[in-house]
């Protein structure tokens, strides 16, 4: 072994011109793909840390008949399945010893309505201010009005959704009681100067899972966006968990004990199933200047949210939304969570996060599979440039080559030397790129370069630039250059190996 | 005991759509510790018969046993062991391996081999070299030295593993007649002492001085 890394080392001095041309490939390749690297594991990173611990939680647990997994992102506009019992599945969860705390939802997909203008599709996430603010700590930064206090009915406002509602409804929302706050206001809000229409309520039409649908004033409380990924997550808004129960045909906490025994239920149900009858929810006509929704169950519907829930936990919810404690994974979680509601016949399913989060999830994967696409074409032209080099260097050699087979060097001594001085060159070389990237990403992590453009923020995983790799990454760098200086001798090796002492002395 | 039996070889080289006879129909027997020389003018097959008892090319027509084996029934592997363990080939034009010094060229066979230790193998080139007379030049790289300097270095090479059999194809070609001598008497002893089997080619008369057995080539045929 020491005679062919002896003559590879040399070699690689003596062909001074092929080194530096395969030297810096071999530079340019681990440099692309260290930071390429970076840059994936900094999105994941940044996705997860912004997502998590801002908007969904590491875990989502759904109702198990909940055949939609993006629970959080559903494109259908349908109601999720609900989940009832939480008293009871409460005190369970949080005896899991990797369970730090949940956050019981319900997640609404509704119509913004107004009189003139088209209706704007929206989410909301129907929480109890306190628990939510609880949850996820200062996620939000509120922009005008205030954060709501528990027992206030009203939504906090994504400030994304209120440009959105202008750009459809033409009017712009603002908190009540409050004075517009001209900095605000998008551009074309901005164009219409003192005409600009000002509302200090919504009316939300919820989807129930039966197709009855229910409209809901709801006062706008304060206007907020995401600290972190607000152009991505920004199209939720918060609702009073009672609001979007009634919304979306739950019952709220208060009317679900007394319901079975009043007339007022019965009543809601026979309205209910007419409804259904009179809809096309398929076409939806109904939206758009279809009959009026019934004056007797929007009455019933009124008088029965009046009454404030004596437990908001005890209603109906359709997502809880789980921290875990750190050090345990969402996957492993998933896992654990799916043998626990199985052994002991809870009707709940667990979905990790990147899921729950639907497109948002497949945008982040889309992102990193164009990266790794790059990164591959970017070796597979470095294998194809490696492999030319060294394939003509195998042909300056053949008289060298032919004199030491013919001397009685065996094929593997002729492969074993390039497959040496290859390799020596990847690791000097390709050991500099990774270092020269490993620098270059920490560079670019200080420069905290921060976006507001969403597919950019995909690509950082949150607002600002943060890649970053671990020593897994390198050692996973490390790995694909072996494998590429692997690729990139085959052929090369093969040709020398078919190099005759004849090929050498018909030569001269 | 014959080390080499040629029965009835021809070899032909494709040229372009014809094809050149370099040999056509050569039979002899050679004997261990043969010390034969081979003679013929340029272009009459010299070369080519070395070559195929060499074992760095093989016959056209014609069976050939190097040490009573067939070499035609021989793969890869075992033609490139026989070449490493019992023949030891100077070529007409000398090849050393370039990044390599003097010294580390002749060791370069014994290395393959894996014969002994490092200072033994080292000890044992450095002797050859003085047999050569080139051990002033042992750290020297084959660029840097005259061609009759880079033949005795392939000289010395292709006796450092005391082979059976050694082929030198105008071995003194680019040698004064002083330090040819000396070769010559070097190989003389080998072949006296340790019964050394030598074949040469060569055009020079001094050498045939020295050859016990001569065979005469023209035009691919055997005189005798
Ligand atoms: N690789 C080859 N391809 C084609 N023809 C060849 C090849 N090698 C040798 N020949 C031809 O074979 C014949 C014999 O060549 P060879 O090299 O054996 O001669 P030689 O006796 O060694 O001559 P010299 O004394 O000049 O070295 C010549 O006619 C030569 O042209
Ligand atoms: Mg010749």
């Amino acid at each position: 072994m020491g005679l062919i890394f002896r003559i590879a080392w040399r070699n690689i001095f003596r062909h001074k011109g092929k080194t530096l041309v395969i030297g810096f490939i071999l530079f340019l390749g681990s440099l692309v793909l260290t930071v390429g690297n970076g840059i994936i594991t900094g999105l994941n990173e940044g996705l997860q840390k912004n997502v998590v611990e801002g908007f969904s939680g590491d875990v989502i647990l759904a109702a198990d008949k909940q055949i939609n997994e993006s629970v959080l992102a559903s494109m259908s506009g349908q109601t999720l399945e609900s989940i009832t019992a939480y008293p009871t599945l409460k005190p369970k969860l949080l005896a899991l010893p990797y369970i730090q705390k949940i956050l019981p939802v319900v997640v609404g997909y509704v119509w913004v309505l107004n009189e003139s203008g088209q209706p704007v599709d929206h989410y909301l996430l129907g929480v109890n201010f306190n628990a939510y603010r609880n949850f996820y700590g200062e996620n939000l930064a509120v922009l005008e009005g205030s954060y709501p206090d528990a027992g206030q009915q009203g939504v906090l406002l994504s400030s994304t959704i209120r440009e959105r509602i202008y750009d459809f409804s033409g009017f712009w929302a603002i908190p009540k009681g409050q004075a517009l706050n001209t900095h605000h206001l998008s551009p074309a809000a901005r164009q219409d100067g003192d005409k600009l229409r000002l509302s200090q309520q919504l009316v939300f039409l919820g989807l129930s899972q039966k197709n009855a649908s229910l409209d809901i004033p709801s006062e706008v409380l304060g206007v907020f966006k995401f600290k972190e990924l607000n152009k991505l997550l920004g199209f939720y808004s918060l609702l009073d968990i009672e609001s979007l129960r009634e919304c979306v045909g739950y019952f709220n906490a208060e009317t679900k004990k007394v319901a079975p025994t009043t007339a007022q239920s019965k009543l809601l149900e026979a309205e209910a199933g007419t409804l259904e009858e009179s809809f096309d929810f398929d076409t939806g006509a109904t939206l758009s200047g279809g009959k009026p929704l019934s004056k007797e169950l929007f009455t019933v519907q009124k008088t029965v949210s009046k009454t404030p829930a004596a437990n908001w936990e005890d209603g109906t919810f359709n997502a809880i939304m789980v921290k875990l404690k750190p050090g345990y994974s969402p996957k492993e979680a998933v896992k654990e969570l799916t043998a626990f509601f199985k052994s002991e016949r809870i009707p709940l399913k667990a979905i990790r996060w990147s899921q729950a989060i639907g497109m948002l999830g497949q945008m982040a994967l889309i992102m990193k599979g164009a990266l790794l696409v790059f990164v591959s074409f970017i070796f597979f032209v470095a294998v194809i440039i490696i492999m030319n080099t060294l394939s003509i260097a195998a042909m300056e050699r053949i008289t060298e080559i032919g004199m030491m087979r013919a001397v009685g060097a065996p094929r593997a001594f002729v492969s074993n030397m390039f497959v040496a001085e290859t390799g020596i060159l990847a690791a000097f070389f390709g050991g500099l790129g990774i270092l020269a990237g490993s620098l270059l990403v920490r560079l670019l992590a200080m420069l905290h370069l921060s976006t507001q453009n969403e597919i950019l923020q995909i690509f950082y995983g949150g607002d600002t630039f943060q890649p970053r790799l671990d020593l897994v990454d390198l050692l996973l760098c490390a790995i694909l250059l072996c494998f590429v200086t692997f690729l990139a001798v085959l052929y090369p090796v093969s040709v020398a190996r078919k190099i005759t002492p004849l090929d050498a002395m018909s030569r001269d | 005991m014959s080390l080499i039996e040629l029965k009835d070889i021809s070899k032909e080289y494709p040229l372009g759509n014809t094809s050149v006879r370099a040999l056509r129909g050569v039979s002899m027997v050679i004997e261990k510790g043969a010390f034969m020389s081979i003679v013929g003018p340029s272009g009459s097959g010299k070369t080519t018969l070395l070559n195929l008892m060499g074992c760095v090319d093989q016959p056209t027509a014609g069976t050939l046993l190097v040490d009573g084996q067939d070499v035609s029934k021989l793969n890869d592997k075992d033609l490139t062991r026989l070449r490493l363990y019992k023949i030891g080939f100077i070529f007409q034009s000398f090849n050393l391996i370039p990044v390599l010094s003097v010294l580390e060229n002749v060791e370069f066979p014994l290395l393959l081999m894996h014969s002994g230790k490092p200072s033994e193998i080292r000890e044992r080139a450095k002797t050859m070299l003085r047999h050569v007379q080139m051990e002033s030049h042992m750290q020297h790289r084959p660029s840097e030295l005259s061609g009759g300097q880079r033949q005795r270095v392939a000289i010395a090479r292709a006796l450092v593993t005391q082979p059976q059999l050694v082929l030198a194809d105008e071995p003194t070609a680019n040698l004064d007649s002083e330090t040819g001598n000396a070769i010559l008497s070097l190989m003389q002893r080998l072949n006296e002492e340790q019964g050394t089997t030598f074949i040469f080619s060569t055009h020079d008369p001094e050498v045939l001085k020295y050859a016990r057995n001569i065979v005469k080539i023209r035009d691919g045929l055997l005189i005798t």
